[in-house]
């Protein structure tokens, strides 16, 4: 940017010059006129004050440098801060999910080891891409829908603040997340068939999901409680089979009830 | 067979003997190396060179092994039918090389076997072969073999470096461009100046070498043939011509150009001389490097006040800093797999060489020298070559990339900078 | 009026200079096209020969050789009345200038040599402002090649980052 001013600026200068150097030049109309003479010579007040003005852009073009190295440093670092957030953030809303999916329905405490877990949250983190931009109006919005439920318990204007996060970004990096919690809140308003939907509707489209197990999990409560105990044993054994924090649970449940 | 003896045939076309063999002193090993047992090998006695020797050599170098002394061996098996487990046991060797060589018209070949002496069992058994000149390609394939066979990782005794040599006293060939075995030995003249040298690079077929010659009094790129020794003269602008880098296709050459008033990077299309600029600033860009697919180039510039490390992919010509810690980090060169940073990096306000990990960021300093520069990465990723100084004398030392292994190649006369290692051939 | 007018053209020619000229064209042909037609032989270190404008006392006594400080190309203000002087008899002389650019050893040599070559571009700037005909001054950068001083240390260093100035 600056680079182009300074080559506008060039440009502009050339008809100066020129002109600078006319009026300089300019001598008594004679026979010499025509022979080749070297530059105009600034007169002892113009060098200094031209060799003052070289001095002094020196002075910026290096401070400009350095500024730009500012720049990139802080840039970085607050790229390295965002991601910190974000891999902070993971993490406790992981740990609030174990807490919270497993108070009220569930006695049993998670097996999965608490070293284990954080292995998860520091992969989910590494695979997340740097935010900037668009993506960092994507986080805070979730980040606004998903404090609605976990710190306000508002579960009401939390669950439309995260159906509206899925229809602003339907493809999200917490699209996932959201429709984890937007099952929960179902769940815990007894609205089971609408729970169902949401958990189905995670593991449909976000098979991989971190949170796909621990939804599998809950749906197949939901089914045993109905009676389809096939469909619920069935989805037990998949959750039992992966390595999550579910599995553990899917495999107490299965052994206390099947 | 899986050698291909093309360098026997540059070698013959190459001018006299350098006589100015470097020589190798390990300076820092790995903690706890495997010993090992090279039996001298039946019918390699009064040969022009010691391929047990060079073998033992190779294998000490790289700080994975420590060959046993040859003197305490208690015996020195040809074949597999003399070999004792026991008596390999009792001195601790882990693993024995024996081989027999045979020569036939002048043609020596040498049937060589690797054996694991803790649980019992050969390993392999292979054959080289070679002619007068190549005995010590022969015994570096060895090393190559069992290095492999043993660490998993490709050996890299085979390939060649190259460096530059100041003789420091005014004159006709004070500047030498040498090429040599990776192992210091064998050393070529391949093109002498009065003025300067710098910067050779190697192309990726191994057929060709650019560098920097200021033999017009001005730096100019140039292409030398190692087969005929044929030069040519690439570019010859006003100002900068320096740090030439192939392209992984060989097809074009990264170099830096100050014709349009600043050091800039430009790709040089070298069949057609399509000339093509890359970077845009008026701070300096210098000591371009291609990425292994070719797309982007990671280079120097202190467009950020201080040298840092950037990388500028060539088709959208966007600019990413690669570097964040220290206040000068240049000469960037990458791993061959793609996943290490290595450079010239200050702290403390001594020059070393360091690394980093392109994922995690994280920076190791890799030498405890000083006025560390020029840094070359082996073509297996498992060492690098850079040049110091050691008493007053500019010298060439290797680092392995974990830092464990150091050694030095101090010169016999006059200063030696600027390597190059080798790609592997193909 | 007049003078304001002329140090906005002062200002922008010296802009001009710093920057460098950067032409967007991405393609060019003929790398050898930009080659240096009058360069010879030999580095042209050469004693300060009889001068036919006679202008010699004037630049016997001044300073040729200009330092800077480290990984840095800014022209210090020491060099100022050397520099204007030489201006002052380069303007008028009929011979040509060369300024070779220097780094001291520390550091990476290819970023030395741009190091050299923008020490060298400074002053070569300042002459050009002080209104010697650039086409008239030669710069070449030598990076850390040839130091003035051998050894290591400040002392040494110090002496090595410089530029030197040679008329021909």
């Amino acid at each position: 940017m600056l680079k182009h001013m300074l080559t506008a600026i060039l440009v502009m200068a050339v008809p100066f010059a020129n002109a600078q150097v006319q009026i300089i030049d300019s001598q008594p109309i004679g026979g010499r006129v025509s022979s080749p003479q070297p530059r105009s010579a600034p007169a002892p007040a113009d060098a200094a004050a031209q060799a003052e003005i070289f001095f002094q852009i020196q002075a910026l073009q290096q401070e400009v440098l350095e500024l730009r190295g500012l720049v990139e440093q802080q840039s970085f670092e607050l790229r390295q801060l965002k991601q910190q957030r974000m891999d902070d953030y993971l993490d406790l809303d992981r740990r609030l999910s174990q807490l919270s999916g497993s108070a009220p329905s569930q006695p049993v405490v998670p097996s999965a080891s608490t070293s284990r877990s954080l292995d998860v949250a520091r992969e989910t983190a590494a695979e997340l891409p740097v935010a900037d931009g668009a993506q960092a109006n994507e986080l805070a919005a979730y980040r606004t829908a998903i404090d609605l439920v976990l710190k306000q318990r508002d579960f009401d204007g939390g669950s439309a603040a995260l159906q509206q996060y899925l229809k602003d970004f339907p493809a999200g990096h917490y699209a996932g997340n959201s429709l984890y919690w937007l099952g929960q809140i179902s769940l815990q308003k007894n609205d089971s068939q609408q729970s169902k939907r949401w958990f189905q509707q995670l593991i449909d489209q976000h098979p991989n999901h971190q949170k796909t197990p621990e939804a599998k999990f809950k749906l197949a409560k939901l089914y045993f409680e109905e009676g389809q105990l096939e469909r619920a044993k069935k989805m037990l054994q998949e959750v039992a089979s992966t390595n999550s924090a579910a599995a553990g649970l899917a495999k107490d449940f299965l052994q206390q009830n099947f | 067979m899986r050698f291909v003896w093309i360098v026997g045939l540059l070698i013959s076309v190459l001018a006299s003997p350098a006589m100015a063999r470097l020589t190798i002193e390990i300076t820092s090993g790995m903690d706890n190396p495997t010993p090992i047992a090279i039996v001298p090998f039946g019918g390699a006695q009064g040969l022009s060179e010691d391929i047990q020797d060079i073998v033992s050599a190779d294998l000490l170098r790289s700080g994975f092994f420590r060959p046993i002394p040859k003197t305490d061996m208690l015996a020195m098996p040809k074949t597999q039918a003399e070999v004792f487990y026991r008596d390999w046991r009792m001195l601790g060797a882990s693993y024995l090389v024996i081989g027999q060589m045979t020569n036939t018209a002048g043609r020596y070949q040498l049937q060589f076997e690797l054996y694991d002496v803790l649980s019992q069992r050969k390993v392999f058994q292979k054959q080289v072969a070679g002619n007068d000149s190549q005995l010590r390609d022969i015994a570096h394939a060895v090393s190559d073999a069992v290095y492999e066979a043993i660490t998993g990782i490709r050996g890299a005794f085979s390939t060649k470096i190259l460096y530059v040599e100041d003789l420091k006293r005014p004159g006709p060939g004070r500047y030498r461009l040498i090429y040599a075995d990776a192992d210091g030995a064998r050393d070529r003249v391949l093109f002498s100046s009065s003025e300067p040298l710098l910067s050779p690079a190697w192309s990726n077929d191994l057929s060709k070498v650019a560098y920097v010659s200021f033999e017009t009094s001005r730096p100019a790129i140039f292409i030398q043939e190692l087969a005929t020794g044929k030069r040519t003269q690439m570019t010859n602008f006003t100002g900068l011509n320096g740090a030439p880098a192939w392209s992984p296709d060989d097809r074009s050459l990264a170099l830096v150009l100050s014709k349009d008033g600043n050091p800039e990077l430009y790709t040089l299309e070298i069949a057609t001389r399509q000339l093509r600029r890359v970077t845009d600033h008026f701070a300096i860009d210098t000591e371009p490097n291609w990425t292994q697919d070719g797309r982007s180039l990671i280079f120097t510039s202190n467009r950020g006040g201080s040298p840092q490390i950037y990388q500028v992919s060539l088709a959208t010509g966007r600019v990413e800093r690669l570097t964040f810690e220290g206040d000068y980090n240049a000469r960037p060169r990458l791993s061959p797999d793609g996943k290490t940073l290595i450079m010239v990096h200050r702290r403390d306000g001594i020059f070393h060489i360091a690394s980093q990990d392109l994922k995690t960021g994280n920076m190791r300093i890799l030498t405890e020298t000083w006025l560390d520069e020029s840094p070359s990465i082996a073509p297996n990723g498992a060492m690098l070559l850079y040049a110091t100084q050691h008493q007053n004398k500019g010298v060439l030392a290797a680092v392995s990339m974990d830092a464990g292994v150091k050694f030095r190649l101090p010169s016999k006369q006059g200063d030696v900078r600027e390597p190059a290692w080798s790609p592997f051939a193909k | 009026m007049l003078k304001s007018i002329k140090s906005f053209a002062v200002l922008a020619v010296v802009m001009g200079l710093m920057v460098g000229c950067s032409s967007n064209k991405p393609v060019e042909q003929d790398p050898n096209a930009g080659s240096v037609s009058t360069d010879t032989s030999g580095v042209g270190v050469q004693s300060s020969g009889v001068d036919v404008d006679g202008g010699e006392d004037s630049i016997a006594d001044l300073a040729t050789v200009f330092y800077f400080e480290f990984d840095s190309a800014v022209l210090l203000p020491e060099a100022r009345a050397a520099l204007i002087a030489h201006a002052e008899y380069a303007r008028n002389s009929s011979r040509s200038v060369r300024l070779e650019g220097h780094a001291d050893e520390r550091g990476s040599r290819e970023y030395n040599m741009a190091l050299g070559e923008r020490r060298a571009n400074a002053v070569r700037d300042f002459l050009v402002l002080q209104g010697v005909s650039s086409s008239s001054i030669e710069t070449v950068s030598y990076g850390e090649e040839r130091p003035a001083v051998s050894g290591s240390g400040e002392s040494s260093w110090s002496k090595n980052r410089r530029v030197e100035l040679f008329y021909r």
